[in-house]
């Protein structure tokens, strides 16, 4: 094979990074554009179980889960904080002895606890509990795995944009053609409440900035730039945006309606159980409580979407009752959050492990770009290795898949740790980040800086109750000086937004209490969303500073000779400078 | 001689209390202590009036600008010359003989830094922070500490250096090996109140030590607010003379020590003033023909339900931060008497959609009559003998204007006045 094709592929979840990893290993020239973070999506807000197919209703779909559950271990296990959970099973649906049954058909490792044991394993159960089994699902970080595909594709030559959305796919006699990307992260100077007003240096004329220090680099502190736009010209196209596939095929002029489902899980702030931990039920429905940085999740409550523009989290209060059952702690836990990510399906699949991809040649006249439908975190590895099967065959390329036998990259392996002179300092007190732990999160190559929730995914800074209240703007301190101070303000501002964006979806009880008491701080306290100003002073000794800045907007310049300039400044003792020890 | 019950023991419940006692000096006053954990998420630092609608800077009177307010604003509701004795009141209790002496107060704005670089209009600040006035037109020098992450100095001095018309320099150092293992400011403004006691008050002087090579000329010196919690006017004293420079504090973090010290001098006026005082939870109350006669309460110490009679009762269980109002999935509640609520009741109109948007949820409470009742829909009293003061009162956004702390101060007094008065 003489050309290599280059291959596009949208969406940086847990999918699309899977189908970016499986091609370039094959050898392909890869881009992957994802226009937010990765896992920003569906990935970053599914409980992360990584099912063993114990819970499968068909024996088909637990081979294949058991399958890739297995190769999982095996290249990402470093990726696993939980390797089984309990499943706890009414006699209503199917007994204990039903189940263990049907897990012995399937070769599926488990063990039945009784009585003290139950206790032992895990105390929070209920006394009323008097048997239930063991099995190897596990939990699974989301947030490393996806970016552990990501680092093996850039490994393997892939490219990996994130920040980047796909702005125009152009058509040319019904095959793609230009693809215009448009790379926009946090930060930039239109993030900001005043783009247009540089902030004038107030300070003394004719001399350097007045906090300038001796010895201190000149270095100029890096901005972001806004809205670069670079087009590419890629063979094929991948659009794996999961919620977001209709959107990028209208890009392509395609016309496609599927159907969304929204996935509602609940956070709380404490840690109910230890293990994780399901309750069977029949068909497609899922009740595990499980631990996401430090805090107990419990899902999944799905709900069909009829509007992708106004998705809110669904009622998740008989979910919720159904765990106190078989957990009474999960009652006194406070609901913290409600997390709610949309993917889409077809009515052809049966459950969320199945996919189905449509290849846009044979149905829209479009050759060139196939979106993938359906998959869940379990199945990722091998949708991926047919999505490239199909495509390296569309280019007659025959090389095999070797992802299931290359292990995915740790991040500690792959991140030098940054030089650090105070690397204990703390910045999130809930979750014990320290400033090194951020920094770290930074220092990786795959990393947008001015993109807070990078460290977010990598970190869990801001998850769960704290909601980055208290730290958020203690965190975008880290790129500072290296960004200025109008980048450091556009990012913070961005990164509260996206905060808020997923909070406000359930105000009552103790969470509208939180954004009240956040909103007091950091309006009021920290008073952050202040446009830029320069403040002046018109009394007589200063007039010529003022008169000598670049006026030209009266409006942002403010007196401050105007306001309480303090108690009796002609009675303050004169410090006595002589005295001063140097 | 009448019993005066305040539910709510924050900063318009105090005041209520005190005010009351002050123009009824017979009467029995009981404050009950529903929040007292609140304290800690307040700076300590007062606004009347810091921003009006519309307007992006700070205004520079707040009592010039309540012509903009709507007639319904509580401030048009107390007139100006009630705000000014209420603002007298205040003043009073918190003067230079205080053990937590605000400023006395001019009819301007004061500007105060934050600790993101920016600049906070307020109207009462306590003297740890009266150096620090970005509007006092002196140089000044940040200190920020290595193991401390809650202000950046360079940013802070960097921002500020860039915007105000004189230097702003700053330092970062290290914390003194005593104070080096805490992460909560209040802990290590604990640590520097028992420093004191210790004839070497060796920890203060360290702290200084650390700091006073980086200093240049500037005349005066800021830090995050950690500067002690009872004994913060010693401590700040000590470093300011080992400094040879005025020291004034920058609000960090909750637990604040600014609101810490705020309680403190607070639960000491109420005391001294002769008003009895309880943590308590409220469990229901009784009325009859529309008049409130007991509340059932909790105390905090005990296990069994109390009834406390009174003849008057004043709600100031604050707003939705403090507990005074609560959302739920049909809409929004105050929880102890039922009263009528301004705001929208679905929880998807709460909300604006940006995080420091102008938010309705900031703008909840109760809706009164022209006494301060709690009013029904149609206007009238709910309660004859219940009056409503502070946060809890609805249809102003007291955060985006910067008002929470004079609305608590003018409608504590007011009301507590009036109702001494007339009871």
């Amino acid at each position: 094979m003489g050309y290599t094709p280059h291959i596009l592929v949208i969406g940086g979840g847990v999918i699309g990074t899977g189908i970016a990893r499986d091609f370039a290993i094959r050898g392909l020239d890869v881009t992957l554009a994802e226009r937010g973070t990765l896992t920003a999506g569906i990935t970053g807000r599914c409980l992360g179980v990584l099912y063993s197919g114990a819970r499968a209703q068909s024996d088909q779909l637990a081979q294949r889960l058991k399958h890739e559950n297995e190769i999982l271990h095996g290249i990402a296990g470093h990726c696993i904080n939980h390797d089984e959970s309990l499943l706890v099973t009414d006699n209503e649906d199917i007994s204990v002895d039903e189940l263990c049954q049907r897990l012995e058909q399937r070769s599926i490792s488990y063990d039945v606890l009784e009585g003290e044991e139950i206790d032992a394993t895990e105390p929070a159960l209920s006394d009323d509990i008097d048997r239930l089994i063991r099995v190897p699902d596990a939990s699974v970080n989301q947030f490393e795995l996806t970016i552990a595909n990501a680092r093996s594709a850039q490994r393997y030559g892939a490219e990996i944009l994130t920040q980047t959305e796909v702005t125009d796919i152009a058509v040319e006699d019904g095959t793609i053609d230009t693809v215009t990307l448009e790379y926009s992260p946090p930060g930039r100077a239109s993030d900001a409440l005043t783009p247009d007003e540089p902030v004038a240096d107030g300070g003394v004329p004719g001399s350097t900035s007045g906090g300038t220090m001796p010895g201190e680099t000149n270095d100029e502190p890096k901005q972001v730039e806004s809205g670069e736009t670079e087009e590419r010209d890629p063979d094929y196209i991948i659009n794996a945006a999961g919620g977001q596939v209709e959107a990028v095929a209208a890009v392509a002029g395609i016309n496609m309606t599927l159907e969304s489902r929204s996935e509602t899980t609940v956070c709380f702030d404490s840690k109910p159980v230890e293990t994780p931990l399901s309750r069977y039920r029949s068909g497609n429905q899922e009740a595990t409580m499980t631990t996401k940085q430090g805090t107990g999740v419990l899902g999944t409550v799905s709900k069909e979407v009829t509007d992708q523009t106004a998705v809110t989290p669904a009622n998740t209060k008989q979910l919720v009752d159904e765990m106190k059952a078989i957990v009474p702690a999960v009652g006194n836990a406070q609901q913290v959050q409600f997390s709610c990510g949309v993917r889409s399906t077809h009515p052809s699949l049966a459950n969320k492990h199945e996919y189905a991809l449509i290849d846009h040649g044979d149905r829209h006249n479009c050759w060139g770009m196939t979106t993938v439908v359906g998959g869940s975190l379990t199945t990722h590895r091998y949708i991926a290795e047919r999505v490239a099967n199909e495509v390296c065959a569309k280019f007659g390329i025959s090389r095999e898949c070797k992802t299931e036998s290359i292990s995915l990259p740790a991040t500690e392996e792959a991140v030098e740790a940054p030089d650090m002179s105070a690397p204990e300092s703390v910045i999130c007190e809930t979750h014990s980040v320290t400033r090194s732990d951020v920094q770290h999160a930074l220092a990786d190559d795959l990393v947008t800086e001015t993109d807070l929730n990078e460290v977010r995914i990598r970190t869990g800074v801001g998850r769960g109750g704290c909601k980055g209240s208290c730290c958020a703007h203690r965190l975008v301190m880290e790129l500072y000086p290296e960004y200025d101070e109008k980048t450091i303000r556009a990012s913070l501002q961005s990164f509260l937004d996206d905060l808020w964006t997923e909070q406000r979806g359930t105000l009552h009880g103790n969470q509208l209490k939180r954004a009240m008491q956040t909103y007091i701080f950091q309006k009021e306290c920290l008073n952050l969303a202040t446009p830029d100003v320069t403040y002046v002073s018109t009394s007589s000794e200063d007039e010529e500073h003022t008169t000598s800045e670049p006026s030209d907007s009266d409006e942002q310049r403010i007196n401050i000779a105007a306001y309480d300039s303090g108690p009796s400044s002609t009675a303050r003792e004169r410090p006595v400078w002589g005295e001063r020890q140097r | 001689m009448s019993h005066i019950v305040v539910v709510g023991a924050g900063l318009s419940g105090s005041i209520a209390a005190l005010s009351a006692k002050e123009h009824a000096p017979d009467a029995d006053v009981t404050l009950l202590s529903t929040a007292p954990e609140r304290y800690r998420y307040e700076s300590g630092l007062l606004g009347v009036l810091g921003y009006t609608n519309g307007k992006d800077h700070p205004i520079e009177s707040p009592l010039e600008s309540f012509a903009t307010l709507s007639e319904t604003h509580p401030y048009r509701r107390i007139g100006e010359g009630a705000m000014r004795d209420g603002l007298a009141f205040f003043d009073n209790l918190f003067d230079a003989e205080s053990s937590l002496s605000y400023s006395s107060g001019t009819e301007q704005n004061a500007l105060v830094p934050t600790t993101v670089g920016n600049v906070r209009p307020v109207s009462r600040y306590p003297e740890a922070n009266s150096a620090g006035l970005v509007s006092d037109q002196r140089p000044m020098h940040i200190v920020g500490f290595n193991e401390l992450t809650h202000l950046d100095a360079e940013f802070v001095a960097e921002c500020l250096d860039s915007t105000m018309p004189y230097d702003v320099d700053w330092s970062t150092v290290p914390l003194p090996d005593q104070l080096s293992e805490m992460t909560a400011l209040a802990e290590i403004g604990r640590t520097l109140d028992t420093s004191l006691d210790d004839s070497q008050q060796q920890v203060c002087k360290d702290l200084a030590a650390a700091v006073r090579p980086e200093l240049d000329i500037e005349p005066r010196v800021g830090f995050p607010a950690m500067l002690g919690v009872e004994n913060h006017a010693a401590v700040r004293s000590e470093v300011a003379s080992s400094l040879h420079a005025e020291v004034f504090e920058i609000p960090a973090a909750e637990p604040h020590v600014g609101g810490l010290r705020l309680k403190r001098a607070l639960r000491t006026l109420v005391e001294e003033a002769g008003i009895e005082q309880a943590n308590v939870t409220v469990r229901e109350f009784d009325s009859e023909s529309g008049t409130i006669q007991s509340l059932s309460v909790h105390k905090e110490d005990t296990e069994e339900s109390t009834r406390i009679s009174g003849d008057v009762f004043v709600l100031a269980t604050g707003g939705v931060a403090a507990g005074g109002l609560v959302g739920t999935p049909t809409g929004v509640r105050e929880p102890i008497f039922d009263c009528s609520i301004t705001g929208p009741s679905k929880p998807s109109a709460w909300s604006d959609s940006q995080a420091l948007g102008d938010h309705p949820f900031a703008s909840f409470g109760v809706d009164v009559t022209a006494e301060f009742q709690p009013a029904s829909p149609s206007g009238e009293a709910t309660y004859e003998n219940l009056h409503a003061v502070g946060t809890v009162l609805g249809g102003h956004n007291a955060v985006q204007e910067e008002s929470r702390g004079g609305v608590a101060i003018a409608t504590g007094y007011s009301v507590g006045k009036d109702i001494a008065e007339r009871y």
